[in-house]
């Protein structure tokens, strides 16, 4: 078990550079000096070209590309991603502050997905063909459609600007420092019911869709047949017998869900002003901020690289037929 | 059936008269329906946005001169259709046709999913009204007029959809943005499924060290978050509408290629592809002629659901303003522009997004009923 995730994670590396390659050497081909962005033009023709140079060799971009790789990925792999431009501060500090959000709000959606997802997906199949597995499924399939940022949108128009119930953004209210330690666990909470909603339900949905025929899939299988003769009740036999061997594949298809989280997340961040890395993310990229941008991607990259890697050790130790010694296409 | 001239004659001018009469009188009523009610919409457009027809017909701006000219194709090529198809039925009324090609199977198997044809039917209006904006948008979509006396107003019959910050007429604004959004979506995925069906194909084709090279790229590729990937491209080239939809087909490929490539591999375990290279049939042509068209039946369905997906992400581009610019419409920068009046006028996000759930829906309706239509695995399954 021990040696296949070290096995993993030695294949995840020569991933990991191969899009740290791509990433950088995109944003290379971008039209327009790096500088432009670090200050304005206006500025910079007043300026002693002399401290021009300066700052361009303190940013290393006065040496050729190829350099200028070989140095990024070298700071790279010891955890240093630069100064942002913008910020004037280390992207490290700027990524740590945001991340938690982002977080928050992804693994809070990812556990909303499961419990719902799956819980009707059960649903639907065991009432296959009734009017209940249609609404489920066709239910599913339109949330599934709803684009999430308009969701957002409508949900707060309705539930925060209509009703109040909720608050339309933000993290936490302005009297957050005011109020006693419970009171700001539940105003977090409050915060948070909606994003984690939006950004839960589509790919709940989507899951609902998935378990349901996985489910049906096993429940034709010979040996839930032999569960059946033997007498035990249908509740026994698709919950303790059948469910098992369906949330398998469930696992994998998890670790693929993880790119669109953290892309849904990224529009969810923008109509709550929520500051996680997405919301960074969207600013780097209006502002060329080139060690940001660079810095958000490569972060995505890992967390979907290691959400690939935690979905196929989870199907490994769920999936006795799984043997650890060969690689399985991921 | 007795041959006589005249009621082929009778039908015939009928049909010319009014496409889907011939198919009506001959009883073929559902396709006779569907062209009648085609011809009498576009007729309809014609007569009751004359004015706009007559102002497109030699309007300097591409969009309007290519929809008057659409129009008028659309028109002729119902009619001459509808003529052919008569008198193709006429002259087949008499063969039966007892076999069936896997193609008629999967069709009369969609057709069997009313939901699907919804769907498809859904889409096909979407690009009808797409193309034909121009001539429907009752007002201009950018141009802005007197904003303080039609800023905001609420749907009413004069402006169906309301009018946003700067008084432009949403109604108007949203069948322009159709246009932008619907062909972005379609045009993507064109350049994504032909990357990736090449790749795919070139890589399960010949195997060994090229195939291994070419599909750690696709891992790469994979693993990347794809909107990531977009929003950093998008955003720093400053993308026009065509680049837009370069990079749109240029990150979305890879999917396509994994499963090509893998339909691939096993039709070539198939004898028929054995016998082509024994007859010296260069892989080229193999690939091409025999190959491909055997795999494209996932594709199609892939392709649907992509388009959905393609037409999401640009409204998710523009709506971060990223992806398309006011003032040109999409749907994506009108919902953003609705996030800021939300609290003034629910009206001016409310719209675009109802279409563009609609649209995404239809794409995924009609991808579950080609799946189902064209994989005979879920034949059989139904009924065990």
């Amino acid at each position: 078990m021990f040696r296949y995730i070290l096995r993993r994670l030695l294949l995840a590396i020569p991933l990991l550079l191969g899009i740290a390659t791509i990433t950088f050497f995109v944003l290379h081909l971008a039209p327009g000096d790096p500088m432009d962005m670090y200050l304005e033009p206006r500025l910079r023709r007043q300026m002693d070209p002399a401290v021009m140079e300066l700052i361009r060799e303190k940013y290393g971009l006065d040496q050729p590309v190829h350099v200028q790789y070989v140095k990024w990925l070298g700071n790279l792999a010891t955890g240093d991603l630069g100064e942002s431009f913008r910020y004037r501060r280390p992207v490290a500090d700027l990524i740590a502050e945001r991340i938690p959000y982002t977080l928050q709000l992804s693994i809070l959606a990812l556990l909303f997905d499961a419990l719902i997802g799956i819980a009707l997906g059960i649903f639907s199949a065991v009432k296959q063909y009734t009017r209940w597995d249609k609404s489920v499924t066709v239910g599913s399939l339109i949330v599934y459609s709803i684009p999430g940022f308009w969701l957002a949108l409508m949900l707060v128009l309705v539930f925060s600007v209509n009703l109040g119930w909720f608050p339309t953004s933000q993290t936490r209210s302005l009297d957050y420092e005011l109020l006693s330690w419970s009171g700001k666990v539940l105003d977090r909470l409050w915060h948070l019911v909606l994003p984690v909603f939006v950004l839960g339900v589509a790919s709940a949905a989507g899951t609902a869709r998935y378990m349901r025929n996985r489910l049906l899939e096993v429940l034709s299988e010979e040996y839930v047949l032999a569960v059946r003769a033997r007498g035990l009740k249908e509740r026994a036999v698709v919950l303790k017998h059948a469910l098992r061997n369906a949330l398998i594949p469930i696992l994998t298809i998890y670790g693929l869900a993880l790119p669109f989280l953290l892309g849904g997340a990224v529009l969810i961040e923008k109509v709550f002003a929520w500051p996680g890395m997405g919301l960074l993310a969207v600013e780097a990229v209006n502002g060329r901020d080139y060690p940001v941008i660079l810095a958000t991607s490569m972060i995505a990259a890992v967390l979907v690289v290691l959400g690939n890697l935690l979905a196929d050790v989870g199907y490994a130790i769920a999936d006795p037929r799984v043997s650890y010694g060969k690689q399985r296409p991921a | 059936m007795e041959n006589s001239d005249r009621p082929n004659r009778a039908l015939l001018l009928a049909g010319s008269l009014l496409p889907g009469v011939g198919h009506l009188l001959l009883g073929q009523r559902r396709r006779g329906t569907h062209l009648l009610l085609l011809a009498v919409g576009l007729v309809l457009v014609l007569v009751l946005r004359w004015d706009a027809f007559v102002d497109a017909l030699s309007s300097p701006r591409l969009a309007a001169w290519l929809s008057a000219r659409f129009l008028l194709t659309a028109l002729a090529a119902t009619v001459s259709f509808s003529l052919y198809d008569v008198r193709r039925s006429l002259a087949s009324h008499e063969h039966d046709h007892s076999g069936r090609s896997p193609f008629q199977v999967a069709r009369r198997r969609f057709a069997e999913n009313q939901l699907a044809v919804i769907a498809l039917y859904v889409i096909l209006l979407m690009y009808l009204i797409a193309a034909l904006a121009p001539i429907l948008a009752p007002f201009d979509p950018v141009a802005i007029e007197n904003p303080t006396e039609t800023q905001y107003l609420a749907p009413s019959w004069q402006h169906l959809f309301g009018t946003d910050e700067f008084g432009r007429d949403l109604f108007s604004r949203a069948l322009y943005g159709a246009s932008v959004s619907l062909s972005i979506g379609l045009l993507a995925v064109l350049i994504a499924i032909t990357i990736g069906t090449a790749y795919g194909a070139v890589a399960g084709f010949f195997g060994g060290l090229i195939d291994n090279v070419l599909m750690r790229v696709v891992d790469v590729v994979i693993a990347f978050p794809v909107f990531f990937l977009m929003l950093m491209l998008v955003g720093i080239f400053e993308a026009n509408v065509v680049f837009l939809i370069v990079i749109l087909g240029l990150t979305s490929w890879t999917g396509t290629a994994r499963f090509i490539r893998g339909e691939v591999l096993s039709i070539k375990q198939r004898e028929f592809i054995e016998g082509a290279s024994a007859i010296g049939l260069p892989s080229r042509l193999i690939i091409l002629r025999h190959i491909i068209p055997n795999a494209m039946a996932p594709v199609l369905v892939s392709a649907a659901l992509m388009v959905g997906g393609m037409v999401a992400a640009e409204a998710g581009l523009s709506f971060l303003g990223i992806g398309i610019r006011p003032p040109t419409p999409s749907w994506g920068n009108m919902i953003s522009q609705g996030q800021d009046a939300l609290l003034v006028a629910w009206w001016v996000a409310f719209f675009p997004g109802t279409l563009l759930a609609i649209t995404i829906l239809a794409f995924n309706l009609l991808a579950d009923g080609l799946r189902d239509a064209l994989d005979p695995k879920t034949l059989m399954r139904k009924f065990v």
